[in-house]
């Protein structure tokens, strides 16, 4: 009997926990340390089962008279006996076996993923992860209560309101990757994503708050705009690329490619539905005036004179006046 | 129509295709029926058709006013063949019920006039003779309401409008959809003015016959046209108007209310009309809105959907006992980028219009002073009429913890200039404090 088989067992998620080469026959399996595939499971008998091979040298596994019996692959049914012909699941206990031939193809190594880089330990401790979160949702409940001029009352249930909304979207988010994590690298990891979207969150919400500050100080500068777009925009690719560092092994340079990509799509994909869901609420869409009024004294407003403010105007007529030709 | 209260808006009377229910006069005097007999012959029906369906999408009414078949109505009965005379073709339709087709040889859109060609004679017409007569004399509306055939309203003669920039008749009768460009007479048949508009409740409005004796003494002293050329004359009828009505507005002494501790420009012209509103705090807001609200009563008909020459602002005050600043300023924020509902820009534009434009800026209230003012100063060009805008130009003053003071003034029908000089005269008649 030279024949090699391996057996392998299995957790309840499917992950292999132990793995036995198995040259002699019978083998035994059980809980006790006789046994050439010792388990630990405690609805095991301490021999459970024998892999053993038959008078025309096929071999097969047998129920020892356990306790718990043995079961073909998930079926409930116990049974004496099964053939191990090929690859073949069975049931001890609670513990599944996987018992095939030598030469079963093994999956490669996972990568041992943890946070790199210079923010990695924000994600380190529980107490870091739970800064991270406090902060982002206390800065999207203060500013939602800023942004609101109700009495108090009503005040009070809408930004409660919109700060659960908001969590929900952020622990969405943040398991959407988790799940992600799981299927390719075993990992859920959801803190650390949901740790990290509010870190995103946070800087979104203080580049918005700077970036409508500064819209408010300079009216009619187009490039502090669109350099508080390009920031926006980067401090998503950088979200993104540091989730998929967390569910995968790919380069950096490769993570920031694929985010940008993403972020390319997102950006569309919402400009696409505001068009389409202003076309159908109402065909006349009005002018957003993306102005902000700022509480700050006047000494610190630059202002040019009235008469700089319509000379500026002129460029308006100009491009009216290409707009009327079209 | 951009700014104007629902009071003020007088609902003209062409009848559109949709029908709208009409009440027809009731009297007995002995005198209407002979006014009838002697003048119902020189009314007409002018109805204006869709060329691709055929069907009528105006009618209106007119009289003849030559020996040579020239009908006088309202340009916005015929506004549809001018602005698209490929599209449209205009009919007449006599007191036997003939129908003959008609061109528009003349318009005058401020006063909303026309002179239509029927190219054959009429045996009888009214002829246009300046008439003084005093209020209260009795007069009589001619014309074809709510497409139920001719009918004749009488009324009285109520005066002039006391505050337009051009004169309008005050008509106490009920002139109805439809009357449009038909003639208001005395028992003698004299014309005293065109049927153009009503507001309800027998407050209806007539033009001039002055100003229709014009219109037609220029259309006979001048050579046929095409009419395609005739838009071009709207244009430019509606650019002398702008810089009439635009010369001296907001110069020299401008009144004054005081609003938040700001004197606020009020009634520029006698032809403005204020109204002021205010909408307290309470336990449903958490702040308090004053109101200041000046506009024009003239407008002029352009379409079905676009009036012109209306100048009006707003002020609007805004205070809170319970918000803090910050909170102060994002209703401010709120209020400045949409306050009430005529607060409305289309970006996208249309047909006839491009979308808005928009500038912003920081701009000092005075020369050297300390108050800081966001202005928005936001366009759309009138695509057919070469010259012309609509200007919605919007100022927020800065730098105070709890008040906050908005003011907006809206043109429409202005050219570009004029909206700049408007705005730098508008600023000037604020006094701000500091």
């Amino acid at each position: 009997m030279d024949r090699v088989i391996v057996a392998e067992v299995l957790n309840r998620r499917g992950d292999v926990v132990q793995r036995t080469r198995l040259e002699q026959f019978p083998a035994g399996i059980g809980r006790a340390w006789t046994n050439d595939v010792v388990l630990a499971d405690p609805t095991v008998d301490a021999h459970h089962a024998r892999i053993a091979a038959d008078e025309q040298g096929a071999l097969f596994i047998e129920d020892l008279g356990s306790v718990n019996g043995l079961h073909a692959g998930s079926s409930r049914e116990m049974v004496r006996r099964v053939p191990l012909d090929g690859m073949a699941m069975v049931r001890v206990g609670r513990t599944m076996l996987r018992i095939g031939a030598l030469d079963t193809p093994v999956s490669p190594a996972l990568p041992e993923l943890a946070p790199s880089g210079r923010l990695a330990w924000l994600l380190e401790t529980p107490a870091a992860i739970a800064v991270m979160v406090l902060a982002g949702m206390g800065i999207i409940t203060l500013s939602a209560w800023l942004d609101s001029y109700e009495p108090q009352s009503k005040a009070i249930a809408s930004v409660t309101g919109q700060a659960v909304a908001f969590a929900a979207l952020a622990g969405a988010w943040a398991g959407v990757w988790s799940l992600i994590g799981r299927l390719s690298v075993q990992h859920f990891r959801y803190w650390e994503h949901t740790a990290l979207t509010w870190l995103a969150v946070l800087g979104l919400a203080l580049l918005g708050a700077f970036d409508s500050y500064v819209a408010f100080l300079f009216p009619r500068s187009d490039v502090l705009g669109l350099a508080g777009a390009v920031l926006t925009g980067a401090l998503f690719v950088a979200l993104i690329a540091a989730q998929l560092g967390l569910v995968s092994a790919m380069r950096r340079r490769r993570r920031i490619v694929i985010g940008v990509i993403v972020t390319g799509v997102m950006v569309a994909l919402v400009a696409l539905t505001s068009k389409a869901a202003k076309n159908q609420l109402d065909s006349e869409s009005d002018v957003r005036i993306a102005v902000s009024l700022k509480a700050l004294p006047a000494t610190l407003i630059p202002a040019t004179s009235v008469d700089d403010f319509v000379r500026s105007t002129d460029g308006l007529k100009r491009d009216l006046d290409r707009m009327m030709k079209e | 129509m951009i700014g104007l209260p629902a009071e003020a808006v007088a609902q003209r009377v062409h009848r559109n295709a949709a029908p709208e229910a009409a009440a027809t006069a009731e009297s007995e005097g002995g005198e209407t029926p002979a006014v009838f007999r002697r003048f119902a012959g020189q009314v007409v029906k002018v109805q204006v058709v869709e060329g691709r369906s055929g069907a009528k999408t105006v009618t209106g009414s007119g009289f003849f006013v030559t020996a040579q078949g020239h009908v006088i109505t309202n340009y916005h009965v015929v506004s549809d063949l001018v602005r698209k005379p490929a599209r449209y073709h205009a009919e007449l339709i006599d007191s036997i019920g003939a129908t003959r087709p008609v061109t528009v040889v003349a318009v005058d859109v401020v006063h909303d006039l026309a002179v239509l060609a029927s190219g054959s004679p009429a045996a009888n017409f009214f002829s246009l003779e300046p008439t003084q007569i005093a209020q209260g004399l009795r007069l009589y509306s001619l014309g074809h309401p709510a497409d139920l055939g001719i009918a004749i309203v009488e009324g009285t003669y109520n005066g002039r409008l006391p505050h337009t920039l051009y004169p309008r008749i005050h008509f106490t009768g009920s002139i109805n959809p439809g009357m449009s460009g038909g003639p208001t007479i005395t028992l003698a048949g004299k014309v005293i003015g065109v049927n153009v508009a009503t507001s309800g409740n027998q407050q209806s409005f007539l033009v001039p016959v002055d100003d229709a004796a014009a219109l037609l003494r220029s259309a006979l002293a001048a050579p046929p046209r095409p009419a395609d050329s005739l838009i071009a004359d709207v244009d430019h009828q509606l650019l002398r108007y702008q810089d009439t009505y635009l010369a001296k507005l907001f110069t020299g002494d401008v009144p004054t209310v005081d609003l938040g501790g700001v004197k606020v420009p009020t009634r520029p012209a006698a032809y403005f009309n204020c109204w002021g509103d205010s909408d307290p705090e309470d336990q449903d807001q958490a702040y308090e809105v004053v109101h200041h609200y000046c506009s024009t009563d003239d407008d002029v008909f352009l379409s079905g959907d676009e009036s012109t020459g209306i100048i009006d602002f707003q002020h609007d005050l805004l205070t809170s006992e319970v918000l803090n600043t910050f909170r102060f300023h994002s209703l401010y924020t709120h209020q400045f980028r949409s306050l009430g509902a005529d607060w409305e820009l289309d970006s996208e534009g249309a047909e006839d219009l491009t979308g808005y434009r928009c500038r912003t800026g920081n701009v000092r209230g005075q020369a050297a002073g300390r108050v800081v003012l966001k202005t928005v100063f936001c366009a759309r060009a009138y695509r057919q009429l070469p010259g012309l805008y609509d200007v919605v130009f919007r100022v927020a003053l800065l730098g105070h913890r709890k008040l906050g003071l908005m003011s907006t003034l809206t043109m429409s029908g202005v050219t570009f200039s004029n909206a700049q000089s408007m705005v730098r005269r508008y600023l000037g008649a604020f006094r701000w404090t500091e």
